[in-house]
């Protein structure tokens, strides 16, 4: 950790609005950028939430942090971690929330007319558009789960080096970039169906 | 260490990384609410050194003891300290403060700037000594009772000396050949009375040393008899009560009932600023005691050594007429003038009644004793009589008169002991020689 910032972190956890100000200007945006990355569903509005979680969390925990890896390592992977919770509770609403119970074969007192609900898929041209765009990595990462997507998105996403992310994860320099290769090849296997148009069980490092 | 360059999912994820930095729909920058919400946030986890470091560090421990309710504690244990030293002043053991109050017998307390008439060489003239009064030096009596009279028409507010108007004068050719007749005047009254007194004392230079502190007498009627060494009637009866005058009787306490008044009712004591004193439970000190006068200052001692000090002054008749009713003070002014004619002021005139106020430690009780009171004589109280002055329900004076003793002095007072409420003194005086421990005589 460079002084500067150990300088800021100290200020900040002596209350100084300053610091905190300065620490929300450098790091709230790559934070937020770095989320939107994660998933490809994500709208800003969610990206906006899981930041607001993201940054609470680096408050209430600044006093623990101990200064052994770079401060936007440490905020990044609690923005992972964040979003992973977030993007959970988003497939456990689809799954059995928020949605409105119909009668399919009610009609319209009016116009005589039966309902046309909406369905749980994408419209056709989103679904072109994501899988065109940014749908099938995102969605092969979530597949994949666990440390690997996690190790991947600190590099990837992140834009993290392999010291970072060893600093980060308490690991071995050599021991990230063997485990980044793993993990690639993982997650090669689980695109390549889906970009087929195939699915294939997920699996972990 | 190399990157996975050549892996084709690297490639994809780039791309992908890529894609969604530039989609123009993606995160802004940060909110000013959320902005605010996270400053929030960090002022309630890490405090400003404004608000809490303000009192716990930067602030002196004793302003934030005095800031603390601490402070409204310590307010009342100083009042409750305050109350308890007062309670102990005033019903506790004497205080230095007190004992300061009475002036040492060699240091008499400051007296009233006197006359240059009053102020009597003691030793102007020699010693000559009266038949029947051998201790009296007459013409000192007589330089005392025309300076007396001088004085008092110079200063109408102060009593002449006692002597000076109840001493007869020294014998002229003329009186001695007239066999003693002189005209019927008030100063010729009070003569005849002086002619029965036969206190033989010498007679000191009058000097006027009122003090003070003394305030108002009490409710007391004395009646004294001479003691070892006997003052003179003129010698006590001295309104003025010279500096060098020294003179020491014995008292014991008598039961309320058996004290006979003698020239003032003092139905009222609140009229000279007295608190009315029990009546009923006799005084626990000063059972039997000697009074001693020197140098202005009277001091009262018991006989396992307490020693109470104070001061006397004379009452004046005016002060005497004062409680009586309207009628009966027109009555004794009009007699007053009959009598004294224009000459000599109603103020002036004297009552033959003594205040006094003394206090002291009591060796026994280890308490604080207060003393006031008045000493009075038969033949004074008889002088006020003739003067009219005091009407003779008022007076109330019979057992004095009827008294063979005419030279008995009485005490009547009220004794504070400590804490305790005033109770009443009745002390007459015992023949000279006797001891203290004698029981009372009956009148």
């Amino acid at each position: 950790m460079e002084a500067a910032e150990a300088q800021m972190l100290s200020q900040c956890r002596a209350g100084d609005p300053d610091a905190w100000d300065r620490l929300f200007d450098l790091h709230y945006e790559p934070t937020a950028r770095f989320i939107w990355q994660v998933h490809s569903g994500f709208t800003p509005e969610d990206v906006e939430e899981i930041c607001q979680e993201t940054f609470l969390t680096v408050i209430r925990s600044l006093a623990s942090f101990q200064g052994q890896s770079q401060l936007r390592t440490w905020i990044c992977r609690v923005a992972a971690n964040k979003a992973h919770d977030f993007r959970e509770r988003q497939q456990a609403q689809k799954r059995g929330g928020r949605e409105r119970i119909l009668s399919l074969d009610a009609e319209d007192p009016q116009t005589g007319l039966r309902l046309d609900p909406e369905g749980r898929g994408k419209r056709p041209d989103e679904e072109l558009l994501s899988r065109e765009a940014n749908g099938l990595i995102s969605e092969a990462l979530s597949s994949l789960g666990g440390p690997c997507q996690e190790i991947l998105e600190l590099r990837y996403f992140a834009d993290l080096s392999y010291e970072e992310i060893a600093a980060s994860l308490a690991l071995n320099p050599k021991t990230v970039s063997s485990r980044l290769s793993k993990c690639l090849d993982k997650l090669d296997e689980v695109a390549r169906p889906l970009f087929a148009g195939e699915k294939k069980p997920t699996s972990s490092v | 260490m190399s990157d996975n360059h050549d892996h084709p999912a690297e490639q994809r994820l780039k791309d992908y990384s890529r894609r969604r930095r530039e989609d123009p729909a993606g995160p802004g920058p940060l909110h000013p609410a959320t902005r605010r919400l996270l400053q929030q946030q960090a002022r309630e986890s890490y405090p400003p050194p404004s608000a809490s470091q303000e009192l716990s560090h930067s602030t002196p421990w004793w302003k934030a003891w005095i800031r603390g309710p601490r402070l409204v504690a310590l307010g009342g244990v100083a009042v409750l300290m305050i109350v308890a030293v007062l309670t102990l002043r005033h019903g506790g053991a004497p205080t230095a403060t007190q004992y300061a109050q009475i002036a040492p017998p060699d240091s008499p307390p400051p007296s009233q700037p006197v006359s240059p008439a009053r102020q009597i060489p003691p030793a102007a003239s020699p010693p000559t000594t009266a038949p029947g009064r051998p201790n009296l030096p007459v013409q000192a009596a007589d330089e005392a009772r025309r300076r007396g009279v001088v004085a008092q028409l110079d200063d109408p507010r102060r009593p002449p000396p006692l002597d000076a108007l109840m001493t007869p004068p020294a014998p002229s050719p003329a009186r001695d050949k007239d066999g003693g007749a002189n005209p019927p005047s008030g100063r010729a009254e009070i003569a005849l009375f002086a002619k029965e007194q036969t206190a033989p004392a010498p007679v000191q230079p009058p000097a006027p040393t009122p003090s003070p502190a003394l305030s108002a007498p009490a409710p007391t009627v004395a009646r004294a008899a001479l003691s070892a060494s006997p003052p003179s009637l003129q010698q006590l009866s001295d309104a003025s009560l010279a500096d060098n005058t020294t003179w020491n009787l014995s008292f014991e306490q008598v039961p309320a009932s058996r004290a006979s008044g003698v020239a003032l009712d003092l139905t009222e004591p609140s009229k000279l600023g007295l608190a009315r004193a029990k009546k009923s439970q006799p005084s626990a000190v000063l059972q039997s005691f000697s009074m001693s006068y020197q140098n202005g200052s009277v001091a009262f001692q018991e006989s396992d050594g307490s020693t109470y000090r104070g001061s006397l002054t004379p009452v004046t008749v005016d002060e005497l007429a004062a409680q009586q009713p309207p009628q009966s003070r027109a009555l004794a002014t009009r007699g007053l003038e009959a009598v004294q004619g224009n000459a000599l002021n109603s103020q002036a005139m004297v009552s033959g009644l003594y205040r006094f106020q003394a206090q002291g430690s009591n060796r026994s009780l280890r308490q604080w004793v207060v003393l006031q009171g008045q000493l009075s004589n038969a033949v004074a109280g008889r002088s006020s009589q003739v003067l009219g002055v005091v009407p003779q329900s008022q007076t109330v004076n019979a057992p004095a008169l009827r008294d063979p003793r005419a030279e008995g002095w009485e005490i009547q007072s009220s004794v504070r002991v400590g804490a305790q409420s005033p109770v009443n003194l009745n002390a007459r005086q015992v023949a000279p020689g006797a001891s203290p421990a004698v029981p009372a005589r009956k009148p």
